[in-house]
């Protein structure tokens, strides 16, 4: 007869192995090119979690998402880096003397560092006309290209 | 008179100096709702003058049914965020909260009634798990994600945000690997104000290295431990890397920094 602690390690184990099957393995990557003659700042969003890059023209990036359906959203990258030297601003000058912190002040400092995350949120839910989505596997990751028009209006599409 | 707001279970919550509402932990009203933004809402007592500002959430928030930037609070008025209510009242002195009524003991109730009123409540309270949990999968609130994470073998993340005007190399490795798996680990390469997620799939033991693009340069480093469920959050700045545990509230505002985070050892 197997003691509890003995049990829960068996459970543990079966429950790693089986976990093992299903969460390990290769993250699908996404292959990102920008063909504009201008920077952007490009939101990957996928099961939840959204990463952000900035490319240069020509620039190109891989990013890695679980696997499933990803949403990418375009924008010329100074909306963006506008926001993020702001924000830094913000924290540097509250961090200045990290040890003297109040306690109302690590709060404020945790409130900016969740800004940065709303703030992609709401990139990623104005970017209406400026998106595409695609799906993902083990197997295979995904294309985007962006691009823009001869009117500069940024174009995109997803593989 | 300060002033409180009061929510729909009768609990007191005094608008002091700040009071913050949102979904994150490190709020002082903490409220887990779709409709709920991270930091969601903030009350303050100005000399008297108590005010509540909306914090550019999508869901808004409402006083007495309109939606509202930055406005005044008086008693009686009616404030609501995502679907929660609450109701501003002049705050209690404290101590003076009202004690629950304790029920009266009845006389004449027999052990069989007792034993049938205890079955009935435990078959009403399987039912009521049974039904929510049901629900709860339905609604995607339950996953299989989460389902591991309570179990403590869900993954964990870290997130790496660039605020440097320079591009970066951030490594992520992880450290006592078992003899029977290779190490799991990834290398990020971030251009300037990038945000970049890793999920790490084996929750342990990780160390984070930030180097500059060419590699010559140090920026600093963390070993971390990751369990499951965590989500932990890096912002390197010109200066400093700033690291903070998601949900989590540190104490001092040194654990705020790598170079001296209690996270960090």
């Amino acid at each position: 007869m197997l003691r509890h602690s003995q049990r829960r390690h068996l459970l543990r184990s079966l429950i790693l192995i089986c976990a093992a099957f299903v969460l390990v393995g290769c993250a699908p990557m996404i292959l990102i090119t920008n063909n504009a003659d201008f920077g952007v700042s490009v939101v990957v969003a996928a099961k939840g979690s959204q990463q952000l890059v900035s490319l240069a023209p020509g620039g190109e990036t891989a990013v890695e998402v679980a696997e499933g359906a990803y949403g990418v959203y375009v924008y010329p990258d100074r909306e963006w880096i506008e926001f993020a030297r702001t924000k830094r601003q913000e924290i540097v000058m509250i961090l200045e003397y990290p040890v003297d912190l109040s306690p109302v002040e690590i709060v404020e400092v945790l409130a900016h560092l969740d800004g940065i995350s709303e703030r992609i949120k709401q990139l990623e839910a104005q970017a209406e006309g400026v998106a595409c989505s695609g799906n993902v596997t083990g197997d295979g990751g995904g294309v985007v290209n962006v691009g823009s028009d001869p009117n500069a209006v940024i174009t995109v599409s997803c593989n | 008179m300060p002033l409180a707001l009061l929510d729909d279970q009768g609990h007191e919550h005094p608008i002091g100096p700040v009071l913050r509402i949102g979904s994150q932990g490190a709020n002082h009203i903490v409220l887990a709702d779709p409709l709920v933004s991270s930091v969601h809402a903030t009350l303050w007592d100005q000399k008297g003058t108590f005010y509540i500002r909306d914090e550019n959430t999508p869901g808004g928030t409402f006083v007495n049914g309109a939606k509202i930037r930055l406005t005044t609070l008086k008693p009686g008025d009616r404030v609501q965020i995502g679907r929660s209510l609450f109701q501003v009242e002049q705050a209690r002195p404290s101590g003076a909260v009202a004690a629950p009524a304790r029920p009266q003991p009845k006389k004449g109730v027999g052990w069989g009634k007792i034993l049938a009123a205890g079955c009935m409540l435990a078959m009403g309270g399987c039912f009521a798990l049974a039904l929510g949990g049901f629900v709860a999968y339905k609604a995607q609130i339950l996953t299989p994600e989460s389902l591991m994470n309570l179990v403590g073998l869900g993954p964990g993340d870290i997130e790496v945000v660039n605020f440097r005007d320079d591009s970066m190399a951030v490594s992520i490795l992880q450290l006592d690997v078992p003899e029977d798996s290779g190490p799991m680990g990834t290398s990020l390469d971030m251009n300037p104000y990038d945000v970049r997620r890793w999920r790490v799939q084996n929750p342990g033991r990780y160390r984070v290295d930030f180097v500059t693009a060419d590699g010559a340069a140090n920026l600093g480093g963390c070993t971390l431990t990751v369990r499951s469920g965590n989500y932990y959050q890096f912002v390197t700045m010109p200066e400093t890397i700033v690291i903070r545990l998601k949900g989590e509230t540190p104490e001092t505002g040194a654990d705020l920094v790598v170079s001296s985070s209690t996270l960090c050892r």
